[in-house]
């Protein structure tokens, strides 16, 4: 029972921080939607209390650590309530309007309970156990702090000390206030995840296409994909990947409603979701880099350089921030990847063959993605033959991870490159699942005479 | 008259053929995506549906999933508390020695589930790439670590005798440990 209220004391606690966040946000938007200020609370959420934790964990710890950032929560809700309530925004249920509309938002819902459900019935996998519950359990033992020897300790390498936090402190979040290591109860976050991932995919089909059909159809389908929903590598088990797509495509979705609507919620948004990225792993600093790039691409036509320049700013501060930890630590250093040179990209060149083979056998596993790949190939064509800048961005954020991710196999330091490959491309290629949905639903509602 | 409706003839034509053909796209898009889409579930539904109701809720317990994972490999029931309990009794200066088979996962997976739970003491992996630890081990000095455990690796036999942890897991203590 103790456990119980400890983990709900947990939940609020984010959600709290992220609301707050979200209305400091969204304060002047006058209409707040409130599926989407949710789903924007458990993401900023966790971004706020796994940041705070590892900041206020370098000074104070045990009992302190909790109250101080229980009491920045609590701060930060308190402070967008105020600003919400002066500059008297709204907030707003949309409800499905038709037959078709409840069918399909009833099906969403089904297969959120789904998820927590079959989440309750598998244990983290291997990598949800030992990259990333293993930091949180080690901090909890250590009144919330990873200890330096952790850090440094080459047994320990294994569990890669040097990824970053925003998911184990999350998890040790919520042992904090469980007061216990609890590993069954921990794994009720990704399913949240699913949730506010399906929910926002839906919300950006929605206002980029003006219809709510295509978002829901394809919110529902989201589900299906069977490495996210049936592989060791998806949802249930405790692995970051699904919580980085998820951040991806809320980064990638404000970009684009920013580009429509020039606003202030929109290219905060956008920041608040690319400063995420890099903090939940390692990779996320490509999809980073990247949504840096589209966002410059985007705003040269708006003359808007400045916004996005502001934009990356948070993220730049994260990366060096958690960079110079690492260094502080004494960081053992990972050995996954060697350094990318010249002589080394040029010495293993001959691996290109290689890397396009598991590449295309991978993508056409239906164990793991059915035809999906297939889908988001028709719809990137859908989006390239539109001729529009916005929709061009769509296509390449979809395919430029794709590709770039493999490439990143040239310099592999395992013995057998192709089974790290093997081991690790499906769920690197999770990262881009939502927003190639999105490039589905957009696709759908292409208007008539743009369907060439 | 008759030349106004000259003019208008064709693009009248035009318009209509214009119309037909932006139909027949749409139609073609609706086609594809529904048959695009019902391949996608065809794949999907045989491989998601039998996942989703395999295994049983719980048991809701604190350590469920290293737990699991121990039972599965070694064959011991609470591994998180009763490992732990174990390795306390050893010194508590120098590293934990923990010998893992290369390219075996089910062996090097052991060894980091080890590693997890003998936190917070040192640890050394050291992977055998040889059915024997005989060259790999030579080179240790016992007084400079706490105890070596062998993760489905028979450990030397002038190491002395070792105590069996579970079905595939063996400890070395140092004689210093008593």
């Amino acid at each position: 029972m103790m456990t119980l209220l400890g983990l709900s004391a947990a939940y609020v606690t984010i959600l709290f921080a992220g609301f707050g966040i979200t209305l400091l946000m969204f304060a002047k938007a006058g209409r707040l939607n409130l599926v989407e200020c949710s789903c924007l609370s458990w993401l900023l959420g966790i971004g706020a209390v796994s940041l705070l934790v590892w900041l206020c964990g370098t000074f104070c710890s045990g009992l302190l650590l909790q109250a101080v950032v229980a009491i920045a929560c609590l701060a930060l809700g308190i402070s967008g309530w105020t600003i919400k309530r002066k500059l008297g925004s709204k907030f707003t249920l949309p409800l499905p309007r038709n037959l078709i509309e409840w069918l399909l938002t009833s099906l969403l819902l089904v297969e959120i309970t789904v998820f927590f459900y079959v989440s309750f019935k598998h244990t983290l996998g291997w990598d949800g156990l030992l990259n990333w519950e293993i930091k949180a359990r080690y901090a909890f033992l250590n009144g919330g702090v990873i200890p330096g020897s952790y850090y440094s300790n080459p047994g320990r390498a294994f569990s890669h000390p040097e990824y970053p936090l925003a998911i184990p402190f999350t998890e040790l979040w919520l042992y904090l206030w469980m007061a216990e290591p609890h590993q069954f109860w921990v794994k009720t976050i990704f399913p949240l995840f699913y949730a506010a991932g399906a929910l926002l995919l839906a919300l950006f089909v929605t206002r980029l296409s003006t219809k709510r059909w295509p978002g829901l159809i394809v919110a529902t389908l989201l589900a299906f994909v069977p490495f996210l929903s049936a592989s060791p590598g998806g949802i249930t088990v405790g692995y970051v990947d699904f919580p980085m797509s998820v951040f991806y495509l809320a980064a990638l979705g404000y970009l684009l409603c920013w580009y429509r609507e020039d606003t202030v919620s929109n290219i905060s948004m956008f920041a608040g979701c690319l400063a995420l990225l890099p903090w939940i792993k390692s990779e996320g600093l490509i999809l980073w880099v990247l949504l840096v790039f589209f966002g410059l691409c985007l705003s040269l036509p708006k003359h808007r350089t400045r916004q996005v320049t502001l934009a990356l700013l948070p993220g730049l501060f994260i990366v060096v921030g958690w960079r110079l930890y690492l260094r502080l630590m004494h960081t053992f250093p990972h050995s996954d990847f060697a350094h990318p040179s010249f002589s080394l990209l040029h010495q293993n060149f001959g691996r290109l063959a290689d890397i396009g083979r598991v590449f295309s056998e991978d993508v056409s596993t239906p164990v793991y993605w059915s035809i999906f790949w297939l889908l988001a190939a028709v719809a990137i064509g859908y989006a390239l033959a539109a001729r529009k800048l916005e929709k061009v961005i769509l296509a390449m954020a979809v395919l430029l991870p794709i590709v770039l991710y493999p490439l990143a196999y040239v310099f592999s330091t395992w013995p057998s490159y192709t089974a790290h490959m093997t081991s690790s491309l499906p769920r690197l290629l999770l990262h881009v699942v939502p927003a190639g949905w999105l490039a589905i639903g957009l696709a759908l509602t292409q208007p008539k005479g743009q369907v060439r | 008259m008759s030349n106004l409706l000259d003019d208008q003839t064709p693009v009248g034509c035009n318009v209509s053929r214009k119309l037909t053909h932006m139909q027949l796209r749409l139609y073609i898009h609706i086609g594809l995506w529904c048959a695009l889409f019902a391949v996608f579930l065809a794949f999907a539904i045989p491989i998601v549906g039998p996942a989703l109701v395999e295994n049983q809720i719980g048991p809701a317990e604190v350590n469920r999933s290293i737990d699991a994972y121990i039972l599965a490999l070694t064959g011991i029931e609470h591994g998180s508390e009763k490992l732990p309990d174990v390795f306390s009794r050893l010194p508590k200066a120098g590293p934990l020695i923990i010998v893992v088979r290369k390219d075996d996962s089910q062996s090097e997976f052991l060894g980091m589930m080890i590693g997890y739970v003998s936190w917070p003491r040192e640890i050394k992996l050291i992977k055998l790439a040889t059915p024997t630890a005989e060259k790999e081990l030579a080179g240790i000095n016992p007084d400079s670590i706490s105890g070596l455990v062998f993760c489905l690796v028979d450990p030397p036999a002038w190491l002395g005798k070792p105590i069996r942890l579970g079905s595939s897991i063996f400890l070395v203590p140092l004689p210093k440990t008593g």
